[in-house]
C-alpha cells in the first residue's frame, strides 16, 4: 500500500455503483463475472470502473478471503524468540533469557500474536537448519533474544524477517534494540555509594558483556565518577566463563588490594561470594553492589534489571515494525533502554565518609 | 504452534458479551480499558473473557487500519503536544521544536488524530490548568515536546492521561521517552575525529540542553576518548549561547591544547567566524546539531522527524489500549545520528 493512498483516495466499488447508478453488490458482480446479471450491464459497468480508475486492491481481497475462512483456519500474527543460550535455573546460565522470554510471550499474547521459542544451542548453528525451523512463511516477526557474544555472527536471510533484538548490539544485523539500560544502571549505583559515604568506588564487569553492550557500563560508570569527582580506579574487565570463577575471584582480590576501592559495582550476580572466596569479607574489608540483580535481596544492594519488562518492551517495538510491514533491516534502528531500580541492602551499608 | 484444528473457531466478542449479559459494544469498552466504564464492570468482563479464551485479532486490527485508508480522513481525536517555550512565537522560531513538531503532526494525521499545541508556563497555562482543558475537551494523549530543563515536574494527575515525553528525561516522575542518542552521537563524533588524526578532543555544551542531555554527551565522549587514551583527563565545558564568551573559549581550547572541539547545540559555525582564522584552521570543528541548521564543517544532525513520528506511533499504540498513567519501569527509546562530511 503507498504512503499517500489515504489522501490519494482509493476508487471504490461504491464510486463505481454511483456513477453507473447501480447497487455496489452489482457492481461486485460485474466487475467478478460472477452472479447472473445481463451481459450489456456488466460491459457497462466494467467500462465505467476503468474509466473512473476502479483497480481491484490485493490487500483488501487478500484480508477479506482470510476473514471469510477465518472461522476455521484463522492463523495469528507469529513472534518468535530466537536464542542461542540455555534458559535453565543454572547459576551462571541465562535466567534472564526466560524472563525475556517471559516478557515477550506475555506482551505477544495481549496483542493477539502466538510466541514460539526457538533456542539453536550454544555452538556454531547452521543458518539453513535455523531457516528451517523458522519457517519464514509462518514467521512474522523475529526476536534476537540475548545471544552469547561467543556467536558473532549468525547468516539468516534477514530481509524476510522483521526483527528485533534484546541486547545482542554486537552483532549484525543493525535492528531495533532493546535492553536494560546499563548505562543507567552503572550511574545510578555509583550515586549511591556515593550517597552512602563511600568515597573510592570501583567497578568489574565482564570482558564480552562490555563488548556485547558497546561499554555501556563503562560509559555510566565514567561519567558519574566526573559527575561527583571521584578518585580515579581503573575499571576491571574479568571473563565470564564458568570455569574461571576461581581465577577470576582471585583477580578480583588483588585488584581490590591493589586500588583499594571501599565498594565494588559488578555485573556478577555471584560478586559477594567471589569476594568471600579470595579471602575478603563483605562488608567488613569491601562494600559491594550487584548491577544486575533479577528480584529484591536484603543482603544484596545493587539495582534490580526488569528482564521481563524488556521482553515486553521488545514485543511491543516488533508489533509496531509489524503494522508498518517493515521487512528487512530498518534504518534508522532505534535503541530502547528500560531503567533498573535501586534497592539497598546489607552489602553496601551507609559509610562513614573520614573512614580510610 | 500448532495448526488450528479444522474445528477450531476464534473467541469473539459477540461470545464473550453472551457470557457477560452484556452488549458486545460494552464488552469493546471494557477489553479497551475505557474508563467510561466503571473499573468492576470493566475487570468482570475481562476475566470472562480470558476464561473463554479471548485474543484480540491483530489482523482484524490491520484490516480496519486499511478500511480507514479509503474512507475520508475521519480525526479519531486530538494529542496535546506540550511546550514549555514562552510563546507561540518563540515555538515556531526554534527549530528543534519546530522540525519535532512538523513530523509529529504530519504521523499523526496519517493515523487519523491531530495535533495541537499547548503552551504551559508562567505567561501561559498552568500545568493545572492545561489537565482541566484536556479533560473537558476529552483528549487524553500527551506528548511533551522537548521540555526546557528548568521543567523539572507538571502538576498533573497523569493517571488519567496517555503520555509520551520527548527529550524530556528531565521531568519527574519519569514517563517514557524518545530522544536523539547522544551518547552514541558524542561516541561517534569522537572516533571520526581520531580516525582524522585529532588527539585532543574537547566538548562543548549549550546551556539550554539539560543534565540529563549533557550525561548521555558526557558519557559518550568519555567512554570513547577513554577507549582511546586511557587515563588521558577529558575536557568538558559548557557555553552559555546568549553570553558567546569567545575570549574564555579561546583559553579553553589554548589550556588544553586542544586539536579539535565537538559542540553540541552550539552555533559551531558562528562561534568559529568570531575566533581567529589560525585557530579554526588549526582545530577541527564538528557540530552534534539538534536544530538542523546549516554548518561550515562536518556534522551529525539529529533526526528531529523520527522522535516526532515515534513518539506519535508509541502513544497511538497506548491511546489504543488505553494505557494510562506513569510506567513503573520508564524506558527511554533513542535514535542513533550519521556522520555527515560539509554541506555543498
Amino acid at each position: 500500500m503507498e504512503k499517500s493512498g489515504h489522501n490519494a483516495g482509493r476508487v471504490t466499488i461504491k464510486q463505481v455503483a454511483q456513477a453507473a447508478q447501480v447497487h455496489y453488490s452489482t457492481v461486485s458482480k460485474a466487475l467478478r463475472g460472477r452472479g447472473r446479471i445481463p451481459a450489456a450491464t456488466r460491459d457497462r459497468i466494467q467500462q465505467i470502473a476503468g474509466a473512473i480508475g476502479y483497480r481491484q486492491d490485493s490487500v483488501m481481497q487478500a484480508l477479506a478471503a482470510q476473514r471469510s475462512r477465518c472461522r476455521g483456519l484463522h492463523r495469528e500474527p507469529r513472534i518468535v524468540f530466537l536464542t542461542n543460550r540455555p534458559s535453565t535455573d543454572e547459576p551462571g546460565s541465562g535466567v534472564f533469557v526466560r524472563q525475556f522470554a517471559e516478557g515477550v510471550r506475555h506482551q505477544a499474547e495481549l496483542m493477539g500474536c502466538a510466541c514460539d521459542l526457538l533456542a539453536v544451542g550454544d555452538e556454531k548453528p547452521d543458518p539453513a537448519d535455523i531457516e528451517l525451523q523458522l519457517d519464514p512463511a509462518r514467521t512474522d516477526g523475529l526476536i534476537i533474544g540475548a545471544f552469547d557474544p561467543r556467536l558473532r555472527h549468525l547468516e539468516l536471510e534477514w530481509s524476510r524477517y522483521i526483527v528485533v533484538k534484546i541486547d545482542s548490539a554486537f552483532m549484525l544485523p543493525e535492528a531495533t534494540l532493546v535492553a536494560n539500560d546499563q548505562l543507567q544502571i552503572a550511574r545510578t549505583a555509583f550515586h549511591h555509594a556515593c550517597r552512602l559515604g563511600y568515597r573510592r568506588i570501583g567497578m568489574a564487569v565482564g570482558q564480552a558483556e562490555e563488548e556485547a553492550t558497546r561499554s555501556r557500563y563503562s560509559a555510566g560508570y565514567y561519567v558519574a565518577r566526573d559527575e561527583l569527582e571521584s578518585p580515579e580506579i581503573p575499571i576491571l574487565y574479568y571473563q565470564e566463563h564458568r570455569d574461571d570463577h576461581a581465577a577470576n575471584a582471585r583477580r578480583m582480590a588483588d585488584w581490590v588490594r591493589e586500588h583499594r576501592p571501599q565498594i565494588v559495582l559488578s555485573s556478577w550476580g555471584s560478586v559477594r561470594e567471589q569476594l568471600g572466596a579470595g579471602g575478603l569479607q563483605v562488608p567488613r574489608d569491601v562494600a559491594c553492589m550487584c548491577l544486575c540483580l533479577n528480584a529484591p535481596d536484603p543482603a544484596l544492594a545493587g539495582v534490580i534489571q526488569h528482564h521481563f519488562v524488556v521482553g515486553q518492551k521488545a514485543a511491543e517495538a516488533l508489533a509496531l515494525l509489524i503494522m508498518r510491514r517493515k521487512r528487512g533491516l530498518v534504518m534508522p534502528s532505534a535503541a530502547t533502554y528500560v531503567a533498573g531500580t535501586w534497592q539497598d541492602g546489607a552489602s553496601a551499608p551507609a559509610c562513614d565518609p573520614r573512614k580510610p | 504452534m500448532n495448526p488450528p484444528s479444522p474445528d477450531y473457531r476464534r473467541v469473539t466478542m459477540s461470545d464473550v458479551a453472551l457470557a457477560a449479559h452484556v452488549h458486545k459494544s460494552t464488552v469493546s469498552l471494557a477489553l479497551r480499558n475505557q474508563p467510561k466504564l466503571n473499573a468492576a464492570t470493566r475487570e468482570r468482563i475481562r476475566k470472562i473473557a480470558e476464561e473463554l479464551g479471548y485474543r484480540p485479532d491483530p489482523m482484524l486490527d490491520l484490516f480496519n487500519l486499511h478500511r480507514r485508508t479509503l474512507a475520508p480522513p475521519r480525526p479519531a481525536g486530538a494529542i496535546a503536544f506540550v511546550s514549555d517555550l514562552p510563546n507561540a512565537a518563540a515555538f515556531a522560531r526554534s527549530e528543534r521544536h519546530e522540525g519535532i513538531y512538523a513530523a509529529a503532526r504530519e504521523e499523526a494525521k496519517r493515523l487519523d488524530f491531530t495535533l495541537e499545541l499547548f503552551l504551559v508556563g508562567p505567561a501561559q497555562l498552568s500545568p493545572a490548568r492545561l489537565s482541566q482543558v484536556l479533560l473537558a475537551r476529552g483528549i487524553t494523549g500527551i506528548l511533551l515536546g522537548a521540555l526546557s530543563p528548568a521543567t523539572r515536574s507538571l502538576n498533573i494527575d497523569w493517571s488519567r492521561f496517555c503520555v509520551v515525553g520527548i527529550e524530556s528525561m528531565q521531568v519527574e516522575p519519569r514517563v517514557d521517552n524518545v530522544s536523539t542518542d547522544y551518547c552514541q552521537a558524542a561516541r561517534l563524533s569522537v572516533l571520526q575525529l581520531w580516525q582524522r588524526g585529532s588527539r585532543n578532543v574537547g566538548f562543548i555544551v549549550a546551556n539550554d540542553l539539560g543534565a540529563e542531555i549533557e550525561g548521555q554527551l558526557k558519557a559518550g565522549y568519555l567512554v570513547e576518548s577513554q577507549a582511546k587514551s586511557p587515563g588521558r583527563i577529558a575536557s568538558f565545558c559548557r557555553l552559555n549561547e546568549e553570553d558567546e564568551d569567545v575570549g574564555r573559549m579561546l583559553q579553553w581550547i589554548d589550556a588544553e591544547k586542544l586539536d579539535a572541539v565537538v559542540g553540541c547545540g552550539v552555533n559551531i559555525a558562528g562561534l568559529a567566524a568570531r575566533l581567529h582564522p589560525d585557530l579554526v584552521r588549526r582545530v577541527a570543528w564538528v557540530s552534534i546539531d539538534t536544530r538542523n541548521a546549516p554548518s561550515a564543517g562536518p556534522r551529525v544532525p539529529a533526526l528531529l522527524g523520527e522522535l516526532g513520528r515515534r513518539a506519535i506511533e508509541l502513544l497511538v499504540m497506548r491511546l489504543q489500549i488505553n494505557l494510562r498513567g506513569l510506567p513503573a519501569n520508564p524506558a527511554t527509546t533513542f535514535f542513533p545520528v550519521e556522520w555527515r562530511e560539509i554541506d555543498k
